[in-house]
Parts: C-alpha cells; structure tokens; sequence
C-alpha cells in the first residue's frame, strides 16, 4: 500500500491534465481517449512542476501545504470550468469506434510490454547515470531538503552542477517526493520510465491518428528495442524529459496543420512553455517552435474568415505565454548565467580553430553512423530517400525545418564556446542531442511514408 | 514462343515492394535485429548484477549528516586529482549523498573539513598542519574534522 501512496503526486498530475485536455479539445472530435490521456500527462506534470516552483518563488522554500493547496484549487476550478461547458463537451474523451479503439489499445499494451526492459535497464543504476546524481537529482534533493537556503543551488562554486540550467525534471522529482516526505531514489527512476512510455506511445498514437495504419507501432518499437536508447532514456537524465515534450510540441502543430482543430494549438503552446523549462537545449527549441510553429499557424489561417484567422494565432501565443512565463521569470530570478561559455570568436587564450570545425563536422555524421544506434539513423536516412521528396513537402516541411534551425544553432554553439576540450565535450553530449530528436525524426519519416496526405 | 509480357509479370511486384513497403521491411528487420540485442543484453546485466551488486561510491560519506545537522557549507579537502575520472565520481556522488550541504572544495576555512585523501597518513599530515581536530573516521577512511576557529563558539552554543 505504501508503495502505491508515493505515486499519488503522479496520479493528481495525470487528474489535472486530463480536466485540462478535455477542456482544450472540447470540440476536437478526431483526438482518441489515449491520445488524450497521453498528452494529459505530460501537461500535467509540466503544471506541477511550475507549481512546485511557485512555491519556491513566492515563499521562498518547499511548502508542501501550499503546493497541494494550489493544486486542489486548480483541481476544484478545472472541473467547475468543465461542468459549465458540459453542453458544449459533445467528445470529452471519445471511444466513437469500438474495434478501432480496442486494436489501438491492444497495441498500446504492447508498448506497455516494454516497461519491463526499461525496469531492468533502470535498476542497473538505480541513482542513475552521472548526470543524475551530479546535476538533475542531486537538484531534486537540494530543492527538497534546503530549505529556505535552497539559492545556495545557484552559488559560482556550484558550477559543477550546472546552475543555469532550468528546472523541469528536479521539480517533477520533488513534486513526486510529496508523499514520500524524503528523497526516495524510485520517485526519478519512475520519473524516466514514465517519460520514456508517455513519448514511445504518443509517438504511436499520433501516427496512428495522422496516418490511420496500424503500422505505426513499428515507429516506437524501433528505439525502444535499442539497448542503447533504453540506457539513456533510464539514466534519470533530462533528455528523455526534453525529448517528450519536443515531439509533443512538434506533434500537436503538425496535427492541427493536418485537421485545422485549434485545440491542438493550445496543446503545442503548453508544451513549448514547459519545453523551454527542461535544459538550455529545450529553451532553444521552444524559441525555434515559437516562431516556425507561430508563422505555421498564421500563414495556415490566414485565408480564413476573421475569428479562424486570428483565434489559433492567439490561443497559441496566450499558451505559450501561460507556460513560459516561469522559464522567463527562472533567467530572469534565479539564473545565475552560464558559467561555461568563452566566446571562441573573440578569445585569444582559447579562440575557434579551423581543427576544432573539422572535428565537429566530423563527429556530427560519425556518431550518426556509430555502432550503439545499430542503423536506426541509416533507416531513417533510406525513409528520407524513399519518400521521394515527401517528407520536405506541405505541412510536414515544418519537421525538415525545425530540425535543420536547431542543429545550426547547436553546431554553432559548438563552435563559439571553446571553453570545453572538443573531443571530450561532444563525446559526451552529440549523442544525448541526437536522442531527443530521435523520436522527432522518426515520426517524421514514418508519416511521411505512411500517411496518403501528399 | 509465347511472347512474355514483362509490364504484366513486374507491376505487381513494384506494386508489392514501393518505397512504404521497402522501408517497413528495413524498420522490422531492425526491429527484429534488436530485440535479439535487447534479451540478450538484459540477460547479461541481470548476471553481471548477481555477481556484483550495486555500488554507489557516495555510501562512504552516510551518517555524517547527524553531526553536521545545521550545516550549510563543509570544506572537502583531498590530495587527489579532482580532473581525474573516479576522484570527480566520488566528489560528485559525495556532494549528492551530504546534499543540501554544499561541500567546498579544498577549502580548509569552514566550520567543518571532510578528508578524502589517498592515504590517511595524508590526510593527518594535513589535519595537523591546520590544527583541526578529528572527530569521526569510517572504514573507508573519510575523515571528518572540526576547524578549532569555532569549538570556543560552539561550546558556547552547547
């Protein structure tokens, strides 16, 4: 029984997102009850987080009593808002095709088979990989036992922690440590596997509503079977955190290009803000998908009469405002600023050198071919070639886009900062980059080849 | 001779094998390929783990907290390469175990100094250079020891 306890914080996130989902996709009558039941989850962690995080700016430490307070009355004021529009909720959470929703749901199953193997690979390390007692735990821990010292985090000589780096992931973690009353190390490895599911089957379901084949389940199935991808993704790390909420973001634009419902732009909008609160790199992507997403909406609508032209654009930017105000208010606070950064351009001790290009040039196309991803990068390099052209067209040319803007900004960044040795630096993060794309540029491929929209 | 249509024996194999069908044959076949990978994998480090169970280096700094109770900073002193692999693993996982303490490295000013040095007689030499006074050992041979600038506050304290 006690075990089940220290999961009820996940299960009040998963009750907030989905009152919250419903509410946004009223009129949506495409969206499946997984769908939204997967992207409920991810919401909702997201606004626990930011409400634990409140907590800390306001009352400057961890108060749990304000924290569950603040979430009974979101809970409380989400469902009157839903009572209230219930005349208007002809699909809160739909089960219209019987055989359809069974089948999809047999195949979620099996996904769900996969929690096994990322148990196993999870209890290998059960503090997690470097990164996990180094920065993202080791900030959980702090954040909850600190106390009103918790700025201490922030302090030049804990540089080796990363202090600028926002705080998602450790405030999921010490939101999940609510019942538990201490740091207990299965709250982050639950946090991880939790990720990795929520993004393999959002990744299913989303194909499996923008295509409608059922051969969408070999899309997640072919990381998830990679042992290396399971190692990352269970080592209490923030990419797997990163990497759901970069292909929720990119889904839900892509999925409100495809079925015109702007349901789907508020959804992109709260997953951008919370993108933006999960590392520097996240931060990045949402600056990159709150232009190319906004400049989708608009130029999407902009034949439409004057409340379809407007409404998308706005409800988007009001949901990205709602979610990034405290990523906004983190720099602006609390960030001490990165601590790690010599501008190679205008350093004469460590200046950019045609060697250091060469080598990140390199190393951008070798860890594509390196033995860990066995050829899934090789795969979906053939998907590329053949769709014939379309995945770069129409709607989903946003994917091609997105990801060409964000690995200039990243190769750029590798280039300017040589406050790191090269080698070692993208020895150790070229790989974590590529596997928060991945499920991005796996969705991308399959639907390109398997949808019948051109 | 029968005249052999070629158009009528190969479209439906192109039809069979277009560019959708080529690549999910390629996805399963990966698919395929790393399962295999994957049991065998889980396999291995199931065995590797009967074999030797877990070790989390930070262990070596538990039940220290008890003493340092209101503590915000410690000082960490060791004579060991912080650069190197493993010393940096046992200074990351001891700031993790001692957290919210912040451990300050190498600086020997603070109320309390951890000791983590590569042998103990290294360790004393330098307790006794700054004149702290030891007042916990483990068995891993962390030191824990008081800077006397404040055992006159601290009495007072008590």
């Amino acid at each position: 029984m006690k075990h089940i306890i220290i999961y009820i914080p996940f299960l009040i996130s998963l009750l907030s997102g989905m009152l919250l989902v419903s509410i946004c996709t009223r009129k949506n009558q495409d969206m499946s009850f997984f769908m939204k039941t997967f992207l409920a989850a991810g919401i909702g962690l997201g606004l626990s987080a930011q409400i634990t995080y409140l907590s800390f700016l306001f009352l400057n430490q961890l108060n749990l009593f304000f924290i569950m307070l603040f979430h009974a009355g979101m809970l409380f004021t989400l469902f009157i808002i839903k009572l209230l529009l219930k005349n208007d909720s002809l699909s809160e959470f739909p089960i219209k095709n019987i055989s359809f929703a069974l089948l999809s749901g047999t195949l979620l199953v099996v996904l769900f088979l996969f929690i096994y193997p990322l148990w196993q690979y999870a209890k290998f390390y059960p503090h997690g990989g470097w990164d996990a007692w180094q920065v993202w735990n080791f900030k959980a821990k702090f954040l909850h036992l600190s106390g009103d010292t918790w700025t201490n985090l922030f302090k030049p000589m804990m540089w080796r922690t990363s202090p600028h780096y926002p705080l998602l992931l450790p405030l999921i973690n010490v939101w999940g440590w609510a019942m538990s009353n201490q740091p207990v190390s299965v709250i982050p490895l639950t946090t991880s596997i939790i990720f990795t599911i929520l993004t393999a089957g959002l990744l299913f379901l989303g194909l499996l509503q923008n295509t409608k084949s059922y051969f969408s389940t070999f899309a997640p199935l072919t990381f998830l079977t990679l042992p290396f991808y399971n190692i990352i993704a269970t080592s209490q790390y923030c990419d797997i955190v990163l990497s759901f909420y970069l292909f929720a973001s990119l889904l839900c634009l892509h999925s409100f290009l495809l079925s015109n419902q702007p349901s789907y732009t508020a959804l992109a909008g709260f997953f951008i803000g919370f993108l933006s609160f999960t590392k520097p790199e996240g931060s990045i992507a949402a600056g990159i998908l709150f232009l190319l997403g906004g400049s989708a909406i608009f130029l999407h609508s902009k034949n439409k009469a004057w409340p379809q032209k407007r409404s998308p654009l706005l409800v988007f930017c009001l949901a990205v405002l709602a979610t990034a105000a405290l990523t906004v208010a983190f720099q602006l606070v609390h960030s001490p600023g990165n601590q790690t950064y010599v501008n190679g351009l205008f350093s004469s001790e460590k200046p950019v050198t045609f060697l250091r290009l060469n080598i990140i040039f390199s190393f951008l196309w070798r860890e594509l071919a390196n033995p860990h991803w066995n050829k899934i990068w090789g795969l979906l390099g053939v998907g590329i070639i053949l769709s014939k052209g379309r995945c770069f067209l129409g709607k989903r040319a946003i994917f091609p886009l997105f990801i060409f803007i964000y690995m200039f900004i990243v190769t750029a960044y590798y280039i300017i900062n040589t406050n790191f040795e090269i080698i070692w630096w993208l020895n150790v993060t070229l790989f974590r980059i590529y596997f928060s794309l991945l499920p991005v540029f796996t969705y991308w491929i399959f639907e390109s080849l398997l949808s019948r929209h051109k | 001779m029968p005249k052999i249509n070629a158009e009528r024996i190969f479209k439906p194999l192109f039809l069979i094998f277009n560019g959708r069908n080529c690549f999910l044959i390629l996805a399963f076949f990966i698919i395929f390929t790393n399962s295999q990978k994957l049991s065998k994998d889980i396999i291995s480090r199931k065995k590797i783990r009967e074999k030797n169970p877990y070790i989390f280096h930070g262990i070596k700094f538990s039940g220290l907290k008890e003493i340092l109770h209101n503590a915000e900073y410690i000082g960490y002193y060791t004579d060991k390469d912080i650069d190197n692999t493993l010393d940096a693993l046992q200074f990351a996982q001891a700031q993790f175990i001692l957290a919210p303490i912040i451990l300050d490295l190498n600086n020997t000013e603070h109320e309390f100094i951890l000791f983590d040095c590569s042998s103990e007689a290294v360790a004393m030499k330098r307790i006794r250079e700054i004149k702290a006074i030891p007042i916990r050992k483990n068995q891993f041979g962390i030191i824990l020891a008081k800077n006397p600038k404040y055992m006159f506050t601290n009495q007072k304290q008590e």
